[in-house]
This record gives structure tokens, C-alpha cells and sequence, in this order.
């Protein structure tokens, strides 16, 4: 009673799907910034928990790739455990929660602290590709305003922020300007990990599945958060170290310790504040 | 379907061993090919493909082309029976007489068509423009570019045997286009290499004698 009732083909979508994929991809790659349409699958999960990325991941994996999957920076939370066990199993991988070990990293809103190298990709799962869809609900206006480059509306936007709030108040899904050209939503990952995909030597490809757009930024591309001459781009920056590790210059989650309201900050990238607290106890022991 | 055209009843060669997994890494080549422009990679093959069009290339074709893709063949490759069976057997990819309407070129580099001619995409839907696969096996000229753009770190130059004095020209315009234009994908016996819309390329001397 163990066999398996069905057999899934490697890596669960069906190879017309992957092509469909693949071929998109290709011009995103092409395209850095543009948003390609694409056939959005179902997948087993429901839209909204990465079905993008997964089918981004799932059109590109092979069985000599080893996969790393976080969900805010954590390689221990359900959405990741559970990715990884679904490609492990339907597509024959090795995984990891080291990122320097993984060829493709899926990514839930964050960018890892370890800094990626060539030949790895990155994978984020998207829910929201159009980076003026909150000021412009209509997608045959936002087309057009990509192809016309005309990015006024978002620069208003953070205008208005400074005028009310005396600096830029979008901390997360800051946008970007891929390649000169095209404004881009980098999902909504912290804007304090927002430098590190300019010139990043990783592929960076983005899947949104409820959306139906793939898009890319190439290795080494020019990736320039929007400011202001007067008022330039700042990432978001933190002043105590991390509670556990110690490390500074790192993205770091508030976790509440206690029924009084206790808090204190540590690293939201598992596997770096996990490896941290090892080189601590080497040194130390 | 099979040999349809000319009443035979010749049955096309064999495409990919594995389909899955070759077509996965030939795909994973040309990823990396396109995402690191001047650099080659590795493609596997499909042995079997008709000598024509080449295992190389005949891996990329089986990786990239369906019934949902139109096909615009070039040159020998255009009129050669095997290979127009060979392709519409495995991948059932829709073979156009007009090239503007062609989502992917097949053809060697020597009969390739002014790029301008090709689908050039839309100002709004860039995407919708033709990706040129290029056979360059034997290419043995002698040019070198200084290419820089997305996937390349600063500058490089490389070594781009396949190339014709004019082609750094042609591209030039291809670049201007942007962010229309086509993309290249050029494929040797056993490595693919290729150029997005986004690499701008410059020619370097290599006349004997001058530095």
C-alpha cells in the first residue's frame, strides 16, 4: 500500500508548462525589469504562498541543483519547510539552509545576509509585480506608462511622503529602477536589503502567480532605488546588534520574550545568525 | 503527420534520450548563456538531430519550441526535409512563411536575415519579438568584441568567431531599438552562447600589427 497513487513528473509541472515557463523567462532575462506575462499554473498551494517562485523554481531546477528555501529570512518556518520537502520530493533535489551551498535559493521577502555569489539564482516569490498599481489600478494604463518611462506618478508619491512625513516612509517593496529603464517592484523585501540586489552577481528572477508576471535582473545590473537629489534613497538601518549572535549591519526581527511586553532584536536570516553563534562558540570555546 | 510533406513514410530520428532532464539542462544553458553574455555553456545535445541543424541546436530547439511557438527556418535548414519533419514531429512548433510573424529564427549565421525584418516586439509588449537561434558551428573568423550590459561585470571582451565584419553594425541598430529588439542565441556542436537586446557591443582591432 506505499506505492505512490501518482507519479509526478520531475519537478510536478508537466514539460509544456515548464516551456511556456522557460521561454518567458528568457525574456524577462532579456527585458531586465519588464514584466512578462505568463500562464499561471495551479500548484499544489494556494495563490498567494509563493506560487510564483515555485513554479519559477520548479521550470528551472534540475536534479544536480541543491535547493535553499526562506520565508522572511527563516529557513525553519512552514511555508519553507514545506517547499523544500515538495521539491526534494517531486523533483529529486538536495537542499540546504546554507546559503553559500544552494544553487537556487527561493526567497519569501528577504535577501540573504551571505552575499551571493555567480552561477547561484535567487528566486522571490511576488504578490504584487506592479510597482504603480496602488496609484494607477488600471493595468492597460500601467502598460502604458512603462513603455513610455514615465515614472512621474511614483515620484509624486514619495514627494507627498516627505512633504507629510519629512523622509520617504515606504520601508518595504521600495522601488526600483532596473537597467535605467524599467521601474520595478523588488517584492516586498525590506528597503534595507534593497542595495544588495544592484549589481548583484546572482541571477535574480521573480515569480508572481496570482498575477501572472515573471520578471529578472541579470547578474550585474544597475539596480538604483528612487530619491531625490536633496532627499536620497535610505535603506533602513538598525542600531543594536543582534540579541543572539551579535552581529551588526544585519536585518533584524523584533521577537516578543515575555506577557510584559518584553522585546528584544535578532537576526531574521536563520542560517547566518545560526552560523554566527557557531564561529562565536569556536572562538570562545 | 509523419513525412507528411513529401508522401514518405520516413520516421524522424529520435529527439532527447531523457526528455525531462536534458531538455532541463540544455534550458539551464541557455539561461546562464543569456544571463552571461560572452560566456559559454555546456547544452548537452540531441545526438540524433538531423545533421542539418546539429545536436546542439537541436537540443535547443526540442527545449524551447511547441505547438504554442512559430518557427521561421533559414537557409539550408529551410528546405531540407529532415529537418522540417524532424521538428514538427518532436515539437509540433507551427513553421511560418513570414518571418516577421516567426516567434523563434532557426538559422545559420551566414543566412541570417536583417534583423529589422524580424518580430520586433511593441514599445508595451517588448516581449513579443523573435528569438534568433543561430547554428555557428565551424565559425573560425577572426573578431573580437568589447561587450558590456546586464550579466556582464564592467566590460569583456571575447572572442566571437561566428561574427561577420558587419555584424557589430547590425547589432548597433539592434541596440537602439531597445527596449524592442531581438535576442540571439548562438549554438555550436556542444556549447550555446548568446546576446539579449541589452549587450552593446564594440569592435577590437585585430589586425596583425596594431596593438
Amino acid at each position: 500500500m506505499s506505492q505512490e497513487l501518482i507519479d509526478y513528473n520531475i519537478g510536478y509541472l508537466d514539460e509544456q508548462t515548464k516551456r511556456m515557463i522557460r521561454r518567458a523567462l528568457l525574456k524577462a532575462v532579456a527585458i531586465p525589469g519588464f514584466q512578462v506575462p505568463f500562464a499561471s499554473r495551479e500548484v499544489p498551494m494556494p495563490r498567494g504562498w509563493g506560487t510564483g517562485g515555485v513554479q519559477v523554481t520548479a521550470a528551472i531546477i534540475g536534479e544536480d541543483d541543491v535547493l535553499k528555501v526562506i520565508d522572511q529570512g527563516a529557513d525553519d518556518t512552514t511555508n519553507a519547510v514545506s517547499i523544500r520537502g515538495f521539491f526534494a520530493r517531486v523533483a529529486h533535489v538536495g537542499t540546504t539552509t546554507r546559503t553559500d551551498e544552494a544553487t537556487i535559493i527561493q526567497t519569501r521577502h528577504r535577501i540573504p545576509e551571505t552575499p551571493l555569489s555567480e552561477g547561484q539564482v535567487i528566486v522571490y516569490q511576488v504578490p504584487q509585480p506592479e510597482p504603480l498599481r496602488l496609484l494607477e489600478p488600471r493595468e492597460t494604463e500601467t502598460r502604458r506608462l512603462h513603455a513610455l518611462e514615465e515614472y512621474g506618478l511614483m515620484y509624486v508619491k514619495l514627494y507627498e511622503d516627505i512633504a507629510r512625513f519629512g523622509h520617504v516612509a515606504k520601508t518595504y517593496d521600495y522601488p526600483v529602477l532596473v537597467g535605467e529603464r524599467y521601474l520595478m517592484a523588488p517584492s516586498p523585501i525590506p528597503s534595507f536589503d534593497n542595495p544588495k540586489m544592484d549589481g548583484n552577481p546572482a541571477l535574480q528572477l521573480f515569480g508572481a502567480g496570482r498575477e501572472k508576471r515573471i520578471y529578472a535582473v541579470p547578474p550585474f545590473t544597475r539596480v538604483e532605488s528612487l530619491g531625490f537629489e536633496d532627499f536620497p534613497f535610505e535603506p533602513q538601518r538598525f542600531d543594536d546588534p543582534c540579541a543572539l549572535c551579535g552581529s551588526t549591519g544585519v536585518y533584524l526581527d523584533e521577537v516578543i520574550i515575555d506577557d510584559a511586553g518584553a522585546s528584544m532584536f535578532v537576526c531574521s536570516d536563520t542560517d547566518h545568525c545560526e552560523r554566527t553563534v557557531a564561529e562565536n562558540e569556536e572562538v570562545f570555546a | 503527420m509523419i513525412g507528411q510533406a513529401n508522401g514518405s513514410t520516413a520516421i524522424p530520428a529520435a529527439g532527447f534520450a531523457d526528455p525531462t532532464r536534458d531538455a532541463q539542462r540544455a534550458f539551464r544553458a541557455v539561461l546562464d548563456a543569456l544571463s552571461h553574455p560572452s560566456l559559454a555553456y555546456h547544452v548537452g545535445g540531441a545526438p540524433e538531430a538531423p545533421e542539418l541543424l546539429g545536436s546542439g541546436l537541436g537540443a535547443v530547439a526540442l527545449t524551447l519550441l511547441d505547438e504554442e511557438s512559430s518557427v521561421w527556418l533559414g537557409g539550408p535548414v529551410g528546405d531540407d526535409e529532415a529537418v522540417s519533419s524532424w521538428l514538427s514531429f518532436h515539437t509540433g512548433a507551427r513553421r511560418v512563411a513570414e518571418i516577421a510573424a516567426a516567434d523563434f529564427v532557426l538559422t545559420p549565421f551566414s543566412d541570417m536575415p536583417d534583423l529589422a525584418t524580424l518580430a520586433l516586439g511593441t514599445e508595451e509588449a517588448p516581449h513579443r519579438s523573435a528569438t534568433v537561434l543561430v547554428d555557428v558551428r565551424g565559425a573560425s573568423g577572426p573578431a573580437r568584441f568589447l561587450a558590456e550590459g546586464p550579466g556582464i561585470d564592467g566590460r569583456v571582451e571575447f572572442d566571437a568567431p561566428w561574427a561577420d565584419g558587419s555584424f557589430a553594425d547590425r547589432w548597433s541598430e539592434n541596440n537602439r531599438l531597445f527596449p524592442r529588439g531581438v535576442d540571439l542565441v548562438l549554438v555550436d556542436a556542444t556549447t550555446v552562447s548568446a546576446l539579449p537586446r541589452t549587450t552593446r557591443l564594440s569592435v577590437i582591432d585585430t589586425t596583425p600589427g596594431k596593438a
